[in-house]
């Protein structure tokens, strides 16, 4: 038995006009249950490609996902994704939003509209139940893109660069609040980021990808105590673990 | 109060071209066949008045059945496109060439071929206001977020669960936007289908006016054609708003595009 998420050199090429490109070279990593893992790098290194792949959005050139055991070829159960936008359906309040996994999948809405209360109460919408997107800010909108993807109970979290549109000072509250949901729920975390300091922030452990050579250069421990505040990021070990990373992502091995 | 406030800039702009036109004729008084008095016009759609409802009938169905044909085709058309690889592949070089083909052009060989009636003055109207419609209606049906379908894959969404639940109110504002512009085509292809193959009808009597140098007549039959089609105009403007709540107003100009 194997951990809860198996990536086993695990290849992306996309045909492109000169031939191939490879968008991610063979990767392999293990994932434990209830770890919130980073991937950090540039843009291009694949780590998208990597979320996909393992989401069942994308299959791979070669290698294989397995979830729970189960080799992943679509869309597993258990999964929400959070993406780089927030992605909402802009004709439907905050409530109906929340609820559009169990709606599309024909689960009853009475069953589910507790739970996507608790949820919008959990990221801190209270309140804000019936508004419509285009009346919530970029972060608020975000925290709906969570509790959506927290709707079913997934076991695992996707998260692409969810901060990534936000501003800096949002993107600090947004870290915290989601290291507050963590903790609640202790669901697996993946998260894609280019931000080096948010990834030391949440992160158990963070994968560092490098454009070249492509694919896994390190995995580093985050060893820092939880739950982490603002002031984590003047810790030594904060800064020495940043530091490290920068290293590894700007020299070349 | 405020609403007061806002109302007039607008009349002034109205009022300031009426002035400019009665202006001209007191200042340089063209015989009333060049250029009538606002108060001639005004005199002749008074006076031409139990005559009027058989004219204006006829214009509002041919520029009601053109439209609603064009909106139905349009749409139709639209899912095919859309949804069918092939058929895509097929018509677009086609769609594309016929955009840019002056429909107008057709009137007096859809004359010969429908003769004189209401037939030849729908097809017109249809011709014109088809591909807006069709047009707006694709566009608005493909162009849905990607990580938005990447959602719906995720959580095994059903096709006919994207199609109603996303692509479908996505493309509303599009759509909108092309049957508005598609309303003000229709009124024109109504109007040069009453030129070239009617008897009756207002595109019909701005011709005879012309004809009879009955001027007044000719304005007043313009001033009717353009109350029929501000009508349409507002009713499909107020159908959007109560269909498209959320779709932030771009500000006076929405009523434009």
């Amino acid at each position: 038995m194997g951990a809860f998420i198996e990536i086993r050199e695990v290849e992306k090429r996309f045909s492109a006009r000169a031939g191939e490109r490879q968008a991610l070279r063979p990767t392999s990593l293990d994932i434990a249950e209830g770890e919130f893992v980073s991937i950090v790098g540039p843009s291009g290194c694949g780590k998208t490609t990597l979320m996909k792949i393992v989401a069942g959005l994308l299959p791979p050139s070669a290698g294989e996902v397995r979830l729970a055991g189960v080799p992943v070829h679509a869309p597993p159960d258990g999964v929400g994704i959070v993406f780089q936008t927030p992605t909402l359906l802009k004709w439907r309040t905050v409530l109906d939003n929340v609820l559009v996994p169990a709606e599309a999948t024909g689960r009853s809405r009475r069953e589910y509209e507790p739970i996507a209360h608790g949820l919008i109460r959990l990221v801190g919408l209270e309140g804000f139940a019936g508004h419509y997107p285009r009346e919530l800010s970029g972060g608020m909108q975000q925290r709906v893109a969570i509790s959506r993807a927290l709707l079913l109970e997934p076991r695992l979290l996707l998260m692409d660069e969810p901060f990534g549109a936000l501003d800096a000072m949002t993107r600090e509250e947004m870290n915290l609040e989601l290291q507050r949901i963590w903790e609640e729920q202790r669901k697996t975390v993946l998260f894609i980021t280019h931000s080096i300091d948010e990834a030391v922030f949440l992160s158990d452990r963070v994968v560092v990808m490098t454009l070249r050579p492509g694919g896994v250069r390190e995995i580093l421990d985050i060893q820092l105590p939880r739950p982490r505040g603002l002031h984590v990021r003047e810790h030594p070990r904060f800064v020495e673990y940043v530091g490290r990373i920068r290293d590894l992502i700007f020299t070349k091995s | 109060m405020e609403r007061l406030a806002r109302a007039w800039p607008p009349l002034i702009s109205f009022a300031v071209v009426l002035l400019v036109w009665q202006g001209a004729v007191w200042v340089f008084r063209p015989a009333p066949f060049l250029l009538p008095g606002i108060d001639r016009v005004v005199g002749r759609l008074v006076s031409f008045g139990p005559s009027w409802p058989k004219h204006v009938w006829a214009t509002v169905e041919s520029i009601l059945l053109g439209f609603l044909v064009a909106v139905a085709f349009g749409v139709v058309g639209a899912v095919l496109i859309v949804y069918s690889e092939t058929l895509r592949r097929a018509l677009t070089p086609l769609l594309v060439t016929l955009q840019i083909v002056p429909k107008i052009a057709f009137a007096p060989l859809v004359l010969v071929w429908f003769g004189i009636g209401l037939t030849s003055k729908v097809t017109v109207a249809f011709l014109v206001a088809f591909f807006p419609v069709l047009i707006n209606t694709a566009v608005g049906l493909v162009q849905v977020e990607p990580e938005l379908l990447d959602l719906a894959r995720s959580i095994k969404a059903s096709p006919a669960w994207v199609f109603f639940r996303i692509r479908f109110p996505n493309s509303l504002p599009y759509f909108f936007a092309g049957v508005r512009v598609a309303s003000t085509l229709a009124v024109i292809g109504a109007i040069i289908g009453e030129f070239v193959g009617s008897d009756v009808g207002l595109g019909y009597l701005i011709v005879i006016a012309n004809n009879q140098l009955d001027t007044p007549l000719g304005l007043a039959s313009i001033f009717l054609v353009s109350v029929i089609g501000l009508i349409l105009y507002g009713a499909i403007l107020a159908l959007e708003r109560l269909c498209t709540p959320w779709a932030s107003a771009e500000g006076g100009l929405r009523a434009l595009i």
